[in-house]
């Protein structure tokens, strides 16, 4: 109950815990990691749609028998 | 302060219209700003910014340390882009604990057939149980991985009252999940999202194929590096294209014009045009401080559609 208290004091809601944004010490810009061992490649057929799409994937354009790109 | 205390928001007769991020993607690059940020001044007095750290948390394990730092990061983007501009909100989803509540509901009336067969439709269902490790997922989803990508946004959006989804083209796949949860609830809950197609929907990259982290150009990166890699671009169609985002063709006259003017021309104001992210004065605090407040009004926003949403299920305490 105490801790519930000082929480109170703090400006929290009720006993909520404030959150405290730790893990972000400074803004700074950095380019991605690779997400996989090897890079996963799809076409843009199936990229088409797909939601939640990793931007690690390679997206690659397949030609049908007429000879235009899908 | 709890939600009733909070003046009663105009729910307004202008369409909402909700641009909604993956934060674990990275930096945002020239393809997503294309294909998002660019239309945002059509929208902007009346546009919802969403960074779903949710669906961050859901889909990378393996990476959920880093959570924090890339949701702020681009949510800084975004905010640099409509910081001052009244009208436009950025909205955390960890934030929105009424969001969960209301994709509890809303999943009472979902199938699950058919929220397994829209999971399908996904990143993290067709990459395989070696790939998927590799993300730090199991080699089965879990129930949020199933569920959440179905349910969450497509109930954030329809429960701000938004009338509009913008993006690029993977944002069209979730038209069937408005479809599931829309057709399923009264009429007067409000009438179905519409799914706004972006200008450029497939960027080309500095390879001339479609723009993802290995031939990106990023709009936060130093520079130099953004220069490096428009003059390394051997792609005539990818540079045709830049230009035409940043409107380069209209201020030279392509049948005059050097290509060694033109590329030129076009370095010139991709660096000024992505100024603004490099030398972002916006702090943490300014970014969270933003956050806080704008979280407020979603929840607002929520409540209202939650408690219209109970009454339809005749949950005790709101006939």
């Amino acid at each position: 109950m105490k801790e519930k208290a000082v929480e109170k004091e703090a400006g929290n809601i009720g006993y909520l815990p404030q959150r405290t944004w730790s893990r972000a010490e400074s803004l700074k810009y950095e380019e991605p990691e690779d997400l996989f061992s090897e890079p996963l490649e799809i076409t843009r057929t199936m990229l088409r749609g797909l939601r939640m799409v990793d931007e690690t994937i390679i997206v690659y354009d397949v030609e049908d028998a007429s000879g235009s790109k899908q | 302060m709890t939600l009733k205390m909070l003046p009663v928001q105009n729910s307004s007769s202008k369409s909402l219209t909700v641009s909604a991020h993956n934060p674990m993607t990275g930096p945002r690059h020239l393809g997503q700003w294309a294909s998002t940020v660019l239309d945002w001044p059509q929208y902007q007095d009346n546009l919802v910014v969403v960074v779903d750290d949710v669906i961050g948390a859901i889909l990378y394990p393996g990476a959920r340390q880093s959570l924090e730092a890339r949701s702020l990061f681009t949510m800084r983007e975004f905010m640099v882009s409509n910081f001052d501009v009244i009208g436009t909100r950025f909205v955390l989803t960890s934030m929105i604990p009424e969001l969960f509540e209301l994709s509890f509901y809303a999943s009472m009336v979902c199938d699950q057939d058919l929220v397994a067969t829209l999971y399908e439709q996904t990143f993290p269902a067709i990459i395989g149980p070696v790939r998927r490790k590799e993300m730090g997922l199991g080699v089965t989803p879990s129930a949020a991985e199933l569920n959440y990508p179905q349910i969450g946004l497509a109930s954030l959006v329809i429960g701000l009252g938004a009338s509009f989804l913008q993006g690029g083209e993977e944002m069209a796949g979730y038209v069937p999940c408005f479809e599931m949860i829309c057709s399923r609830l009264p009429a007067e809950m409000g009438s179905q999202p519409k799914y706004l197609p972006a200008r450029f929907p497939f960027v080309l990259g500095t390879d001339g194929e479609h723009m993802g982290d290995h031939n990106a150009v990023y709009i936060s990166s130093p520079e130099r590096d953004v220069e490096s890699a428009l003059r390394g671009c051997r792609s005539p169609a990818a540079l045709e294209q830049w230009g035409a985002i940043f409107e380069c063709e209209d201020s030279l006259d392509p049948s005059s014009a050097s290509e060694r003017l033109r590329r030129t021309h076009l370095v010139e104001t991709v660096i000024e045009r992505f100024r603004p992210y490099r030398e972002c004065a916006l702090s943490k605090g300014e970014v969270v401080e933003r956050l806080e407040l704008d979280a407020w009004w979603a929840r607002e926003r929520l409540s209202h559609f939650l408690d219209a949403l109970k009454s339809v299920f005749l949950m005790p305490g709101h006939g």
